[in-house]
């Protein structure tokens, strides 16, 4: 069994996304809804697997605020993974900036640990001990 | 409580480390149960009794540096080993001593492994490698003081650190704990003799034990930074020292000592009459005699009579010395106080009483410039009588890197130092004299190059290939 916590920072716009996170041996893990700013996301998984973080609830054209004049978003709905910790030890952040791939329900796939739209996220758990994860994951 | 100590790899020595022994020391004085362990040697001789030279070269490259091409089940089956080796003696509390950065990564997955198996274990780090590395300033001890994966650092001296830290339930004040902040021993003297008794002495080809004779250094030399560390010099009696050798040779029969110290004689004093003590110890039994190795300083004939250099080859094996630069004003900016005239005095002092030295050279100081880059390579050339006697090897140590807290540091702007990086101390140029990294390594390649021609023997250390490469980038 691996300890995973990810640390998350929630915007919110019109509420916030929803997360959801099953794996491949089909276990659907109970997690605390998201809530605007830091949360903390702790599961205990069996390794070897596969997890499947679902993210819902954005509408783009209502969610996403742009300035007209300055084109800049001034408001958004959205999910940043700012940390990831492995049996209480975090990796490294740039790490976690390059390790997850988003795939949307529209917009293809995004590699960003910023995560603004509907889709899914797999992260691979290949080993079923911590410290190889760690290892293997060495920026 | 159960204490255990240990070194953490990779220090590249076939000694036995000296902070575990000289810790448990001290611990079992203050009646702390205490087991000191050198991880070190036997992680190194356990990989060489099973690898080929290249996988254990390729093992070191990656504790040294964080090589990302490395063999993760070879690294986990070190960390597991360490790990293994503590848990085998089921302490309550782990110390674990860093002797430079090239630890540091070994023990950052120790502690990982360490909080997996035994989360109740706690966990201290402490020495020399838990501040900067040689490519980042990060200070690993805070690092994992934050994540939960140790308990407390200890910078500075642990002697009394360490025991005080352990006693806190017992209403004992502990200072310099998770601190940079940390106060000097009082006094070296009479302090309890490091204990050996726990390491596996088969092991090293070096049969030496460390002793420390002081702590700090006397001279302020510009590009060291040990007065940032210990602030004062502080020296053993002869008397001390010399009874802690007796000790030691009575009670595990080695004979061969290597002082820990940045400068065996800072004091003269004290080390002309530790002369006098082991010259006559060792004409009383020529068969058992004392011998040691040390780092030591240069002085002029007027400081160091030829009678000290007769007392001196009665015990001394090696000194390593730090000559640093060959061109006499280079060395005097530098602030070593010995010109050529006493250079050349001392070692042929060590050639007549047959004491060997090891020479350490900077590549590249600040004032150096293609003349004295030139006088260097020729100085070699006219100084063949010294090859192996009393030379028997020459040390570049990698070209000069400005550290914080040195005299180069804190003058660099007066000087025209610019620091290109202040994540990489060897990244530094001076405009005006052409001084750049590139004519550092150019300088650094034809030295070694004439060293070598001249039928020196120069000492190649990894640490220094690091710096190289790094300089290449």
């Amino acid at each position: 069994m691996i300890k995973l916590k990810f640390i998350t920072e929630v915007g919110e716009s019109n509420g916030v996304m929803r997360l959801d996170i099953t794996d491949s041996h089909n276990q659907n893990y109970d997690i605390r809804p998201l809530e605007v700013g830091q949360n903390t996301t702790e599961i205990t998984v069996e390794a070897p697997n596969k997890l499947f973080l679902k993210l819902t609830g954005k509408n783009n054209r209502r969610d996403t605020v742009i300035d007209k004049n300055t084109g800049k978003i001034i408001k958004d709905k959205f999910v940043k993974v700012t940390g990831l910790e492995i049996d209480g030890k975090p990796l490294g952040s740039h790490r976690v900036a390059q390790m997850f791939t988003l795939k949307t329900e529209n917009n293809g796939e995004i590699n960003s640990a910023f995560w603004g739209f509907n889709g899914m996220v797999e992260l691979d758990i290949p080993y079923t001990d911590a410290l190889d994860m760690h290892l293997a994951n060495l920026v | 409580m159960r204490l255990l100590i240990t070194s953490i790899p990779w220090t590249d020595t076939e000694s036995p480390l000296l902070a575990p022994a000289l810790l448990k020391g001290m611990c079992q004085s203050r009646n702390i149960k205490t087991t000191a362990l050198d991880l070190n040697i036997e992680v190194l001789q356990l990989l060489k009794s099973k690898y080929d030279s290249k996988t254990v070269s390729s093992l070191q490259e990656f504790f040294y540096n964080g090589t990302k091409d490395f063999n993760r089940q070879k690294v986990k089956e070190v960390i597991d080993f360490c790990v293994s080796r503590i848990l085998s003696h089921s302490p309550t509390h782990v110390a674990m001593s860093l002797l430079t950065y090239t630890s540091k990564i070994a023990c950052e997955w120790i502690c990982f492994r360490l909080r997996q198996k035994a989360p109740d274990v706690k966990i201290i780090i402490g020495g020399a490698g838990i501040f900067n590395t040689l490519e980042s300033k990060q200070n690993i001890a805070e690092t994992l003081l934050a994540q939960g994966q140790i308990d407390y650092f200890i910078k500075g001296d642990g002697d009394l650190s360490l025991p005080d830290l352990l006693l806190q339930e017992k209403g004992i004040k502990a200072e310099g704990i998770n601190s940079t902040q940390w106060q000097q021993v009082p006094d070296l003297n009479n302090q309890p003799f490091p204990d050996y008794s726990d390491y596996k002495m088969e092991l090293y080809s070096n049969q030496s034990i460390g002793i420390v004779g002081s702590r700090g250094c006397v001279r302020r030399c510009t590009f060291c930074d040990i007065h940032e560390h210990w602030k004062k010099f502080q020296w053993r009696s002869a008397e001390d020292i010399f009874e802690e050798l007796l000790w030691h040779k009575e009670r595990t029969k080695i004979t061969k000592f290597k002082f820990q110290d940045s400068l065996i004689n800072g004091n003269q004093v004290e080390f002309r009459k530790l002369m006098k003590l082991l010259a006559d110890h060792n004409t009383l039994y020529p068969k058992k005699q004392i011998k040691w190795s040390s780092f030591f300083i240069f002085r002029p004939q007027s400081q160091m009579p030829e009678e000290d250099w007769a007392n001196i080859g009665k015990s001394a094996h090696h000194l390593t010395v730090g000559i640093e630069a060959i061109n006499q004003e280079v060395r005097f900016h530098m602030g070593k106080k010995f010109t050529n005239q006493d250079m050349h005095y001392c070692f042929d002092m060590c050639a007549k009483y047959k004491i060997a030295c090891q020479m350490l050279l900077i590549v590249g100081y600040v004032t150096d410039t293609e003349k004295t880059h030139i006088e260097t390579m020729e100085w070699f050339r006219n100084n063949k009588k010294y090859v192996n006697d009393p030379i028997t090897s020459v040390s570049f140590g990698g070209t000069l890197g400005i550290l914080p807290g040195t005299e180069l540091y804190r003058r660099k702007d007066e000087l025209g130092i610019v620091l290109k990086d202040e994540q990489f101390d060897h990244k530094w140029s001076i405009e005006a004299t052409s001084n750049t990294p590139a004519v550092r390594l150019k300088w650094v390649q034809e030295q070694t190059k004439s060293c070598i021609k001249a039928g020196f023997r120069v000492q190649s250390m990894i640490d220094n290939h690091l710096l190289m490469e790094q300089m290449m980038k």
